[in-house]
């Protein structure tokens, strides 16, 4: 018996050393790609890529070196870039991919394919788009505490995205969104300030083609009607005009037309219906709340009038921001909230749109905005 | 009564053994593929058609287990020999043997392309097949109850690994679901006809059941077992339609593996490595389960000993996962099992079931 056991244990201890001699890999060997870039070669149908590497030495240099190569399509670019470092490339660790503007404005399907087709590479990493191209935002300097500018970016999104301030845009949900008929993709967009990279807003996708950004203001909106918010903030515009009775020391000016009010802790539910009413007719109906964090004028919070009137005010500004957000996804014609797929999710037969129809409607579908909101509390001071 | 088994009781096992035996035999490789295959005929409502088919194999088991209590205390080689004559018996085992060996071939060579495609690229599917089948060669060496045993730990850690799952399932997009029953009718016969592959494994009680201490309680814990597969199946097919996009779920080869992808831990970051390793412990059982059942048929034709012809099941896996190298290979012998098991699985039990109600009506005349 005790013969048995100890052949068992050597048998298994023999089989679980073995796995680590299938394909060794030394870390030290390894150039571990963190974040890769892509943008438009300079000359004819090339691809110019950026790769960031770890960097595993003694003395922790914190320059940015950035390893350049360029190729027919981006597996090609990386493919050639074994050429130009002494480690060996591998993608498993890869965070973030950046495409420059002009080879997003083309449509980055074919290279997400090879990145999705590519089992190393994780569905978590993100997917941006940077407004110059992607080798500018690549070569930042500062980049905090973080190994290298690849991992500063993949914090960077995180946090963004962590904060509710963005949606989640990771391969997964890219490639999604891409496939889904009826629903376009979106991704953040970076930019490069002060030699650190920084997030200016969210990128509209039409099918895989790139064609407008949004600000972070507007980003709110789209993560209003498309997800539910646990703590987001918000700042938001009001006339003065209303308050004037509830304002203690006013002095009329012209600068002081609006004030602002900001809101904190907001949690949001959204609900969008389809109506069938010979045109594509949406309703969509959020409910809001959160604490005042912070008002530009002394209001008299107290009283209940206010806060109903601050609540109707606010609930009518977020309509009408809602309202001008979507009508510059319809000027351009990109669905990137999905009102197709909740048409589709509806409606059978014939009466559901196929990706051509989806795409020639669109412009003219028809929303019902219905914001309720609610002031729970207003900070710690009355 | 020409050919009873005559089991020592010491190797009999209780029947409540069987819930796991079958849950491990039908959860298998096929599981991995099964959604995105489905999908491509049933669309959002690929639900419905594995209920229907589930329901189907609910019948077919319970028309196994008749046959069997009809003939008692034996298997299907002594069934078919009293049916239909020394002859005639020794063919039909033969071609369940072939049939039982493409199965087991086909799973082996699956779950070492998982291991080549996401873990070790550069191995031989050789190596990997040839270390598995030690452990399987080392089972049939315990006998039964080691394989009952296998069945049963293994049971336990299979849970886990799908409890991951929870991850994708709070990613869903409950719009996937809707319009539901757009499906139309021709389609969901081609999707149940597909869905057949996902459900083989029930045969092994042609085999079993002279080993099931307690015979009446067998309907009970096979259904049960058939019923929590169909269960962990159905969640399976409800997690990926609603995470990823149709078009998505159609291309991809191995949605469930898929999914494993989104999941991430600070201290273990890919947990689809972790997956395709882990499903080891999920295909294990499966593959020894078929191993032993082309023994054990060997056995009862030719008294050859398990022991010996383990062997030679080891030489001619190796041999086959040689010669299958690429996917497209794989698919062919892939669809070579599908279509076989349709005969094997579902068709011959009803097939004999005729016979096995001639038995008891003259049964009852004596």
């Amino acid at each position: 018996m005790k013969m048995k056991i100890k052949k068992f244990f050597l048998i298994l201890s023999i089989v679980v050393l073995l796995t680590g001699c299938a394909e060794e890999r030394v870390l030290e060997d390894l150039g571990i790609i963190t974040t890769a870039g892509f943008d438009k070669g300079e000359d004819g149908p090339e691809v110019f890529g950026t790769f960031i590497t770890y960097k595993f030495s003694q003395q922790l240099s914190n320059v940015n070196s950035p390893i350049h190569s360029s190729g027919r399509t981006a597996q090609d670019a990386f493919h050639l870039a074994f050429a130009k470092t002494a480690k060996k490339l591998v993608t498993g660790q890869l965070r973030a991919v950046v495409y420059g503007p002009d080879l997003a404005k083309e449509g980055i399907w074919p290279h997400l394919d090879t990145l999705q087709r590519n089992q190393f590479v994780s569905d978590l990493v993100y997917i941006t788009v940077s407004e110059m191209p992607s080798r500018e935002v690549l070569n930042a300097q500062v980049f905090e505490e973080a190994p290298n500018v690849g991992i500063y970016i993949y914090r960077l999104l995180d946090q963004v995205i962590g904060k509710e301030e963005i949606v989640d845009s990771s391969l997964h949900e890219f490639i999604k969104n891409y496939l889904k008929v009826g629903v376009d993709p979106i991704t953040p967009v970076l930019s490069i300030e002060e030699d650190r990279v920084i997030v200016t807003g969210l990128g509209l996708f039409q099918d895989d083609r790139f064609i407008d950004t949004i600000d972070l203001h507007e980003a709110f909106y789209v993560r209003l009607i498309l997800d539910e918010f646990k703590a987001g903030e918000l700042q938001i515009e009001l006339p003065t005009e209303n308050y004037r009775q509830f304002m203690e020391d006013f002095e009329p000016s012209p600068e002081e037309e609006t004030f602002e009010i900001t809101m904190q802790q907001i949690k949001s539910a959204s609900q969008i219906s389809p109506k069938d009413s010979g045109k594509y007719h949406f309703s969509i109906k959020i409910r809001f709340e959160g604490d005042i964090r912070e008002l530009t004028k002394e209001l008299d919070l107290e009283s209940k009038e206010v806060i109903h009137m601050l609540e109707k005010d606010m609930a009518k500004k977020i309509e009408e921001n809602i309202s001008k957000l979507l009508e510059k996804t319809q000027e351009l014609n990109v669905d990137s909230l999905g009102f197709g797929t909740f048409w589709n999710a509806k409606f059978k037969g014939d009466k559901k749109l196929t990706e051509e129809e989806w795409r020639k409607e669109y412009p003219n579908f028809q929303f019902d905005i219905d914001v309720t909101t609610e002031i729970l509390r207003n900070g710690i001071t009355q | 009564m020409k050919n009873p088994v005559n089991i020592p009781t010491h190797l009999k096992f209780r029947a409540s053994y069987l819930f796991f035996i079958i849950f491990n035999i039908l959860i298998g490789v096929g599981i991995v593929a099964y959604p995105s295959r489905v999908f491509q005929y049933a669309k959002q409502d690929s639900w419905l058609v594995l209920i229907l088919v589930a329901i189907i194999v609910h019948l077919i088991l319970a028309i196994i287990i008749f046959i069997l209590r009809t003939y008692q205390d034996t298997d299907l080689y002594g069934i078919l020999q009293e049916t239909f004559g020394n002859w005639f018996a020794k063919l039909i085992c033969y071609l369940f043997i072939i049939y039982f060996f493409t199965v087991y071939l086909s799973a082996l060579a699956k779950y070492t392309e998982f291991i080549v495609v996401f873990i070790f690229p550069q191995l031989s599917k050789f190596i990997i097949g040839f270390f598995i089948t030690i452990l399987i060669a080392y089972s049939i060496y315990g006998g039964i109850r080691v394989i009952v045993g296998v069945s049963f730990i293994f049971f336990f850690l299979t849970f886990f690994v799908f409890a991951l799952l929870v991850v994708p399932a709070s990613m869903i997009d409950i719009n996937n679901y809707f319009p539901l029953f757009e499906v139309s009718r021709k389609e969901v016969f081609e999707g149940m006809l597909l869905s057949t592959y996902s459900f083989i494994g029930i045969e092994v009680l042609w085999y079993l059941y002279p080993y099931i201490r307690n015979k009446e309680k067998t309907m009970l814990y096979s259904q049960l077992g058939l019923f929590a597969a169909t269960i962990l199946l159905l969640i399976n097919v409800i997690i990926s339609i609603g995470f990823f996009a149709p078009k998505q779920l159609e291309s991809l080869i191995w949605p469930v593996l898929g999914m494993y992808k989104i999941i991430s831990f600070s201290i273990f970051e890919r947990l689809d490595i972790f997956a395709v390793s882990y499903w080891i412990f999920i295909i294990l059982p499966n593959l020894i389960l078929y191993a032993w059942l082309i023994t054990r048929s060997l056995k009862r034709i030719h008294q050859i000993k398990q022991k010996h012809s383990i062997w030679a099941i080891i030489i001619l896996s190796a041999i086959g996962l040689y010669f299958i190298q690429s996917s497209i290979k794989l698919e062919a012998l892939l669809d070579v099992a599908d279509i076989s098991s349709i005969f094997f699985v579902f068709l011959f039990p009803i097939l004999l079931f005729p016979f096995a109600i001639i038995k008891r009506i003259r049964g009852t005349k004596k």
